[in-house]
């Protein structure tokens, strides 16, 4: 599946095409260039930060995102399948019954890529299920 | 202290830490541990979050008011109730001094709102088997003391409570006392819980 695997695998114009895709993040902005910073995604993920920079837009566009990746450990990663896809079940089934904020859904694709947007505006989360490889 | 140890060398590096901490029954915590897996078992379940700690929860003020957002739901499933309270309160006790101090003070409030709102909610579980459920979570990392102070400071274990205490080597031993005297008394509680619970 056509998705990046790792945080450098990602591009401005793949960054630009999803938020374009999902819920109106944003319009006619594009995605010029980003600067990325590793953050704790604890023993199930690969999660940066994502400073982005924009060669047009309104302003209202998110000024961060944060990727969370399935670790870049085919072992790891493995043994975790479970975990990814439970918490991408969560967005999809009961995150609306919770009755607790959470990172707003932008985007769901099943195995393949999950998007989270949190923080009005200001934060998302992408979340790439690798369990199919 | 810190060398790796045999049997008989447990044996009195806890003798150590009930003497530096003024707590009785270190030694028994293993068993007392046992006896409250045993019963979380037959409490009753709830959705729970199952990785509720501090850093999973953000809270900030928005137009509207403040708001709490939690994130991290990979382990979300069925649970006892009151876990994920506990797992909040718990994260508090194994990180810093202060963090540890605070929760010290303010447990017993947070589950006593945790109470108050399941009850909104429709649960209408008994108050001691609620607390079971919140204290079970805690145990967990209260048993962690006195297995630590069984370690070598290579340990994973080990490292991770240091650096989450901020301190080292004997300073290490210290607060691990400290914090056994300040937050056994919960253990101790769940303990009695499970024999009252049945």
């Amino acid at each position: 599946m056509d998705f990046p695997r790792t945080v450098d695998e990602i591009t401005p114009e793949w960054m630009t095409k999803v938020l374009r895709a999902t819920n109106g993040a944003i319009l006619d902005a594009t995605v010029e260039s980003f600067s990325a910073e590793g953050l704790d995604g604890g023993i199930i993920g690969d999660v940066n930060r994502l400073v982005l920079v924009y060669s047009s837009g309104s302003g209202a566009e998110p000024e961060t995102v944060v990727p969370k990746l399935a670790i870049n450990d085919d072992e790891l990663r493995g043994r975790r399948a479970g975990l990814y896809e439970r918490e991408v079940k969560f967005y999809d089934l009961i995150n609306s019954q919770v009755g607790l904020p959470t990172p707003a859904l932008y985007c769901t694709e099943h195995d393949k890529i999950r998007i989270f947007h949190s923080f009005v505006g200001r934060f998302m989360a992408i979340s790439v299920n690798r369990s199919d490889g | 202290m810190f060398d790796p140890l045999a049997d008989s060398e447990n044996e009195t590096v806890i003798a150590e830490l009930t003497r530096r901490s003024g707590v009785n029954g270190i030694d028994n915590m293993l068993d007392g541990f046992t006896d409250i897996v045993t019963s979380i078992a037959k409490l009753p379940r709830c959705v729970n979050h199952n990785d509720f700690h501090s850093l999973n929860v953000f809270f900030r003020y928005e137009k509207q008011g403040p708001v709490t957002y939690a994130i991290d739901w990979a382990s979300i499933g069925l649970g006892p109730v009151g876990y994920d309270c506990g797992t909040l309160a718990a994260s508090g006790i194994i990180r810093s001094e202060n963090e540890a101090r605070l929760i010290a003070e303010i447990e017993g409030h947070m589950f006593t709102e945790y109470l108050a709102r399941l009850s909104e909610a429709g649960y209408r579980h008994e108050r001691d088997v609620v607390r079971l459920g919140y204290l079970s979570s805690i145990a967990v990392f209260i048993t962690g003391y006195a297995v630590a102070v069984t370690m070598t400071p290579e340990a994973p274990a080990v490292k991770r409570y240091s650096g989450w205490f901020g301190v080292e080597g004997d300073e290490f031993f210290d607060e691990l006392a400290l914090r056994l005297r300040t937050f056994k008394p919960l253990f101790d509680e769940a303990v009695s819980l499970t024999r009252k619970l049945g």
